[in-house]
């Protein structure tokens, strides 16, 4: 069976960048951490209380944080110890509780309670138990659905199983370090994620560049009905939407994901974490991670604990100026002060520790310079016609900010088809109605109109913050109308009661 | 270099302090910014960036235009160069004031008006006209309107039309002064400061100094006769018009270094091609649709592109990003709206060239086209957030 190659519109083909992580690397390890900081909600979910206090000793494996009333996944106590303290830690959605881990050096780790030896042959149900237990159910975009409330949509919303093997950032986790040695894992995993939803189909989106993967994928899941298909490493085609649209062609509408149109997307890495949680009965407690980006003086493939500060994973391997960034430098987050501090950990939904570049020197015509490594939609620099040279990545903005000339480059490269600068200009003058009319809510914030801008307007911030903003007013809105409503309550409740005293009287 | 950036760091630190010098800062800034890279870093998402920036977009522009601006020196004079220094240095002293006032940074986008609009004019332009002429178009077609980014018309023809209306005594030497190449070969108009003399511009030979749009007119408009044949006989060849030793405005008459910059622009991702395509296209069809049909005053198709300012208001004027519309669909009919406008008004209407009217016209309408593709690309698809 020949795989086929299915694009999309717009998005945008990064090239070679400098700093960017070599094939055939191996994965190194870094020093085992004394002391972990365990944030309490990671990945997809909500935080969750804590079930262990100051001082108690933990084991590795051992479930520390747990709620099944709320829709999240437990989390587990990374390494052996004893718990030192709480602390806050700033994640995507705001400040968490850690669980801080005072380490006892020892490398074990418990084993989940249920294991299989044939998947196969095993119950859907436990199956999707022994995912949640192993938290595995947190890697993806809205969780993986089971009967356990792990993600706002039940087990049986999910008709296909779609799994993203292709980077298409600049700095991303390659394939052939964790799934070329990896295939049988990688199978493993995926036939048992799909039976664990009820014996779903599944379809691997496979990077064209590792094409030469495909065969061996291919006999792995022979008998299985698993799809494998070559899709081109375009930013951002390894988002939740896109893949879904690219895989199943089907649109995904606006502010919703693929489990909305029953698909659900997961990672190599999550697959593979399937595989070691339900066949080898390891939890979630170490992930591969990515150090690439010109911020290194040497770019590498780790293996960490999860809770591992993130100072301690790059340790000794930064240049002098360089700004740490969670994830891809496209849509990441950036590291609080470079990590200076060591109480930002990584977490089970970490894939890679990019550091760029500060380049804060003031080159003399910068703008005019013929730009043998410049990166650019544009055609203005001599990279554009002269191939193959590793582009220059580094956080300077080289421009400085203007006003919109609508040169249309954030539409042409947009994966949604929005016009990115009419709706920042309708934000610009809260024409808030106009720009949700003008599907703001399509934006799935991959970056790419702040990256390609001219005039260098944050865009996708601006868009973001629109987004909250109407979120916000919907809200209040609604909490008003709730209000309204207990005040209207209150009112006829004592007029009845007034009424049934006159009724006495 | 690290002594001149020490020296505008100095000033501007001085200028800071000074409540007289003050307000001037915006000015020192441009030029601190014009000649060192700022060092503003990301700190938000994405963490790099493309390397494209406005001032090497402009400036792109500009170098395309560099082939019509030296051949306007080969074929009119060094004068040519003048006239484009009074344009770059009253706009640009403009658009100064207007940053000063607003305490806003000098926007870049003067770089291309300041070079567009001398070129559109004839050599023997007076250097006063040039210069109201630039200052109303920055003014009237931008700054009003709150500056880059904000205007709806092009500036430079804002500009343009205002000079047409006004001087048109002044601005219609376009027929009187024969391009020099024509006449005398290399060096030509590098060895001149004006290809004439200024006596030369009250004599006005009737037929041997027309336009090609003029001389063209004039024959179609004409009895039978003689007088018919004759007026037929000025009409240029496709030749020279293709290569710009007709007469015209500074920088409309050579066609195929146009093309050339035109095409830099394309290929550069600079200049729409669907624009450009659009306009070329419509404007030939239309043109030769009606020529075909018997109308006389309709030029031949490549006749239409080749005569006036067709070529430098398709690849230069109409593709201005801030004017045109921003969907692609709406580039499209704005294209076709420019060409077929610009035909009609050539060929039927008292004035000879139409392409300044037909893209002011299109500016006009080009919100309303976004609009409409807007509405129509979204009933499909309705926001379900």
């Amino acid at each position: 069976m020949a795989a086929r190659t299915r694009t999309f519109p717009g998005g945008y083909v990064f090239k070679l960048f400098k700093g960017a992580i070599e094939p055939g690397l191996t994965v190194g390890d870094v020093a085992f951490p004394s002391r972990v900081i365990v944030p309490l909600s990671q990945g997809f979910g909500a935080e969750v209380p804590s079930l262990v206090k100051e001082s108690d000793p933990v084991v590795a494996g051992q479930i520390i944080g747990r709620d099944d009333e709320t829709v999240s996944t437990p989390v587990h106590a990374p390494v052996s110890g004893r718990v030192a303290g709480f602390s806050k830690v700033a994640r995507p959605g705001g400040e968490v509780t850690a669980v801080e881990i005072a380490a006892d050096g020892s490398r074990e780790w418990q084993r989940l309670e249920r294991t299989y030896g044939d998947p196969a042959a095993a119950d859907p149900k436990q199956l999707a138990e022994t995912l949640y237990l192993g938290g595995v159910t947190a890697l993806a975009s809205k969780g993986i659905p089971t009967h356990l409330n792990s993600s706002p949509v039940g087990p049986d919303g999910v008709e296909t199983l779609l799994v993203s093997a292709v980077h298409s950032e600049p700095y991303a986790m390659p394939n052939d370090v964790v799934l070329g040695p990896n295939v049988a894992a990688f199978a493993s995993g995926v036939r048992l994620l799909g039976r664990a939803l009820g014996g779903v189909r599944a379809i691997v989106g496979l990077d064209e560049r590792d094409a030469a993967l495909a065969p061996e994928l291919e006999s792995a899941f022979s008998g299985d009905g698993v799809e494998v298909v070559l899709v081109p490493a375009k930013f951002p085609v390894e988002y939740d939407e896109v893949l879904t649209e690219v895989l199943l062609r089907r649109a995904v509408p606006d502010g919703k994901t693929g489990l909305d149109v029953g698909a659900l997307v997961v990672d190599v890495q999550a697959c593979l974490a399937a595989h070691a949680a339900c066949v080898e009965g390891q939890p979630v407690i170490e992930r591969l991670i990515a150090l690439g980006g010109t911020g290194y003086s040497e770019t590498a493939i780790v293996r960490a604990r999860v809770g591992t500060p993130a100072r301690q994973v790059v340790e000794g391997r930064l240049v002098e100026a360089s700004v740490l960034i969670e994830n891809g430098a496209l849509a990441g987050r950036l590291v609080p002060d470079g990590g200076a501090d060591e109480a930002w950990p990584v977490t089970r939904a970490t894939w890679g520790l990019t550091a760029l570049y500060e380049d804060t020197s003031r080159p003399l015509m910068g703008w005019m310079a013929p730009g043998f490594d410049f990166d650019s939609t544009s055609r203005v620099y001599a990279s554009g016609y002269i191939p193959p040279k590793a582009r220059r990545a580094d956080t300077n903005l080289s421009g400085e900010l203007r006003p919109c000339i609508q040169c249309g480059y954030c539409a042409e490269v947009c994966p949604r088809d929005l016009l990115p600068f009419h709706l920042d200009r309708l934000l610009s003058v809260d024409a808030i109605d106009e720009a949700e009319e003008m599907r703001l809510f399509g934006c799935i914030e991959c970056g790419l109109c702040s990256y390609v801008c001219v005039s260098k307007i944050p865009l996708m911030t601006h868009i973001i913050a629109g987004k909250r903003h109407i979120i916000e007013e919907h809200e209040a809105e609604r909490a008003e109308l709730l209000k309204k409503q207990a005040e209207e309550e209150a009112r006829r409740a004592t007029e009845a009661k007034r009424e049934g005293q006159g009724d006495a009287a | 270099m690290k002594f001149l950036r020490r020296f505008i760091e100095r000033r501007q630190e001085k200028w800071r302090q000074s409540r007289l010098l003050k307000p001037w800062l915006p000015l020192l800034d441009a030029v601190d910014a014009f000649l060192f890279r700022r060092a503003e870093n990301a700190r938000e998402a994405p963490f790099f960036r493309d390397r494209i920036e406005i001032k090497r977009y402009m400036m792109m522009v500009v170098i395309a235009l560099m082939p019509a601006t030296v051949a306007a020196v080969y074929f009119w004079g060094w004068r040519c160069v003048l006239l484009i220094f009074v344009s770059y240095l009253f706009g640009g002293a403009t658009e100064v004031l207007f940053s000063v006032v607003r305490k806003e940074e000098v926007n870049e986008g003067f770089l291309v008006t300041g070079i567009l609009f001398p070129l559109t004019l004839p050599a023997a332009t007076p250097w006063w006209v040039v210069a109201l002429g630039v200052v109303f178009g920055v003014v009237i077609g931008k700054e009003i309107f709150g500056g880059t980014g904000k205007n709806f018309f092009n500036p430079a023809l804002v500009a343009r039309a205002f000079v047409y209306i006004c001087f048109p005594v002044q601005t219609a030497a376009a027929g009187v002064w024969e391009p020099n190449a024509a006449t005398e070969g290399w060096p030509g108009g590098f060895a001149h400061w004006s290809s004439v003399s200024v006596e030369a511009n009250a004599v006005v030979d009737g037929v041997s100094s027309a336009t090609p749009l003029a001389a063209r007119k004039q024959w179609a408009k004409a009895e039978a006769g003689p007088g018919k044949n004759e007026l037929k006989e000025a009409i240029p060849d496709l030749k020279p018009m293709f290569l710009g030793t007709v007469r015209g405005s500074m920088g409309e008459t050579s066609a195929v270094l146009l093309l050339a910059g035109g095409l830099l622009l394309v290929v550069c991702r600079i200049a729409s091609w669907r624009i450009i395509l659009a306009t070329l296209v419509s404007g030939a069809a239309f043109s030769g649709a009606m020529h075909a049909a018997g109308l006389r005053l309709f030029a031949p198709p490549l006749y239409t592109l080749l005569a006036g300012g067709y070529m430098l208001g398709a690849f230069f004027m109409a593709t201005d990003p801030v004017s045109a519309p921003g969907t692609k669909q709406a580039q499209w009919i704005y294209g076709i709206l420019i060409g077929v406008a610009a035909v009609t008004i050539r060929s039927i209407s008292g004035y000879a060239g139409g392409m300044m009217f037909a893209i002011l016209l299109a500016n006009v309408f080009s919100p309303l086209m976004d609009y409409m593709v807007m509405r129509t690309r979204y009933r499909r698809r309705r926001v379900l957030a």
